[in-house]
């Protein structure tokens, strides 16, 4: 059974990577135009069958503005993007997870309405003009760069030496993140302990361990059902801090991309982009129809339609 | 709460489109202006009528940087606005077709918005922006990048309206007020236009304020990444971009001041969010 939906699930997402693939074939510039792009000759078909081929194999062009491979490129910018997700994601569920279950604990007195002040607070920041803020601050006041005009190349100018550390980007993404966990958490938790089957579980005089436990099972349910677009959250926010405290990422190429007209860089970038939220998606699915029965037999997100 | 978000944003939109904003828009010649200021005024800067020149001083490119960060204000307001106009206008009528049938039509929307749902909007808008220019070959005027991104910011968020719409109908629907209006005889166009929309105006309410927020946060992180608004007509975005270019210890306020906008409009927008999805 589970076989058969993790089957469906990727079936269904396959369209995706097609359209996909075939935007990102469309991006890159005409072989007559160009000169250089690559399959330069033969029919549409051909090339397009050569474009995935060699996207498959990790080879996505060459780089307009950085006269280099697009793969040696998210070679190198992959891993620092990835150390900064994961940093993030521990982070917003290190301060989101005991903050939302402490603030549900304390809902009457004053800690908890500090912790969900300290919520609203949060994520009511948004992460360009705090980041953007804390940045010179850092920095100490160092001009960094002059004017650019829009158009140009590298729009975003990457410092060699005043390179942030990862954990101030990581920092800005995770507790803006960790506010929407807060509230999830808190609400999930408060509606928990009032329902009937907590009351029950007390009546019965069930230890407070057990009881709690209970309620923490049914609080995490709307929590996983958000992953998916908490996932993607926290990728794009980790985009706009690569780009607002001028980290080299795979964020800040799809944003220099676009600003400088790296098509090569652009449709790898999308590539790579669906291939990222193809995956997280079906895999939150797979989590969800492991976890929670009652997403199981027709209520799935795939099945929305009655 | 309510009235806090209201009484800031009031504030905000008086600042950029009352009399002192909307003066900015025409250009105010030299000799039309009073020589109170001992400052002589770059050829071109615009200025309002009702304050002195160079209030605040100058801006990174030489005009008032008052005039510059309100007309940043205004931009960012107006083009959030049209994005989530646009945004709406195509998730209410495909979330309310969604819901209200169960058809081919309605499934289709349905696979379409879930297929775009896992993808962060703010990536999709920007992997847009950046195909948009890339396959379409004229050379783009200065406006059509803004108009660019705000149909994208727009083309982004409407699977998540459309399919909120779409769960509040048809939770709606099976309610049991909705049933008795049914055995009634009341005939379905009537109970969704009688019954379930007056039920669904806070909600909705609350989707629109949320969503608003949304689009002037993406407006400002493209236009800041120089796919939307120029330096020559910038949006707080932009000058946010501006003002990290320069040395901020000799000049803080050309990044103080669009950060401090922007936080403050999203802060407002955020309050009436909060206070609408709030039972009254």
């Amino acid at each position: 059974m589970f076989i058969r939906f993790a089957a469906t699930r990727f079936l269904q997402a396959l369209p995706v990577l097609l359209i996909a693939s075939l935007v990102a074939f469309a991006v890159l510039p005409a072989p007559d135009t160009a000169g250089q792009g690559r399959g330069a000759s033969g029919l549409l078909p051909e090339r397009y069958a050569q474009f995935v081929i060699g996207a498959v194999q990790g080879d996505f062009g060459l780089s307009v503005a950085a006269g280099k491979p697009v793969g040696v490129l998210l070679g190198a910018s992959l891993p620092a993007t990835v150390t900064l997700i994961t940093l993030a994601l521990v982070i917003s569920l290190a301060v989101g997870v005991p903050a939302g279950l402490a603030a549900a604990a304390a809902r009457r007195h004053r800690a908890g309405s500090v912790i969900a002040a300290f919520a609203n607070l949060a994520g009511l920041l948004p992460p360009l003009a705090t980041g953007a803020l804390v940045w010179p601050a850092l920095a100490g006041g160092v001009a960094t760069g002059k004017i650019t005009t829009a158009d140009n190349a590298g729009f975003l100018p990457i410092p060699a030496d005043g390179t942030v550390p990862v954990i101030v980007p990581a920092l800005l993404v995770g507790l803006f993140l960790s506010a929407p966990l807060i509230r999830l958490l808190r609400d999930g938790m408060g509606r928990a302990m009032e329902s009937g089957f907590i009351r029950f579980a007390w009546a019965r005089g069930l230890p407070r361990y057990f009881v709690f436990r209970h309620a923490i099972a049914n609080a995490l349910v709307p929590v996983a059902t958000s992953a998916t677009a908490q996932l993607a959250a926290l990728i794009a926010i980790s985009a706009v801090a690569e780009a607002v405290f001028h980290r080299p990422g795979a964020g800040l190429m799809l944003f220099n991309a676009v600003a400088a007209r790296d098509w090569a860089v652009l449709s790898a970038m999308l590539l790579l982009a669906s291939l990222t939220f193809t995956c997280t998606s079906v895999a939150s699915d797979l989590v969800s129809y492991a976890l929670d029965p009652r997403t199981r037999p027709a209520r799935t997100v795939l099945r929305t339609a009655r | 709460m309510r009235l806090l978000g209201a009484l800031l944003l009031g504030v905000l939109a008086l600042l950029a489109f009352g009399p002192a904003g909307l003066a900015l828009t025409g250009q105010v010649t030299l000799d039309a202006f009073p020589k109170d200021s001992s400052v002589p005024l770059a050829p071109g800067t615009f200025v309002p009528p009702l304050l002195p020149a160079y209030l605040l001083g100058k801006d990174p490119l030489g005009g008032d940087l008052l005039v510059q960060v309100l007309g940043g204000l205004r931009r960012s307001i107006t083009a959030g606005a049209a994005a989530l106009a646009l945004a709406m206008l195509i998730g209410i009528p495909l979330g309310l077709l969604a819901g209200q049938t169960s058809g081919a039509a309605s499934r289709l929307v349905l696979r379409l918005a879930a297929w775009q749902t896992p993808f962060p909007p703010l990536v999709l808008a920007l992997l847009g922006i950046g195909v948009s220019v890339a396959i379409i070959p004229t050379a783009r005027p200065a406006s059509a990048g803004t108009v660019l991104m705000v149909i994208m910011i727009g083309l982004s968020r409407w699977p998540g309206d459309a399919t909120l719409i779409c769960r509040a109908i048809r939770h709606e629907t099976r309610q049991p007020y909705a049933d008795a209006a049914r055995l009634l005889g009341v005939p379905e166009a009537g109970i969704l236009v009688r019954h379930i929309l007056p039920n669904a105006i806070a909600p909705a309410l609350a989707l629109v304020w949320t969503n608003a927020g949304l689009c002037i946060a993406d407006e400002a992180i493209l236009s800041y990444a120089g796919a939307g608004f120029s330096p020559a007509r910038p949006s707080l975005g932009t000058l946010i971009r501006l003002g990290q270019s320069q040395d901020f210890a000799a000049q803080p306020l050309w990044l103080l001041l669009p950060c401090l906008l922007l936080t403050l409009v999203l802060a407002g927008v955020w309050l009436m969010a909060n206070a609408a999805g709030r039972p009254r």
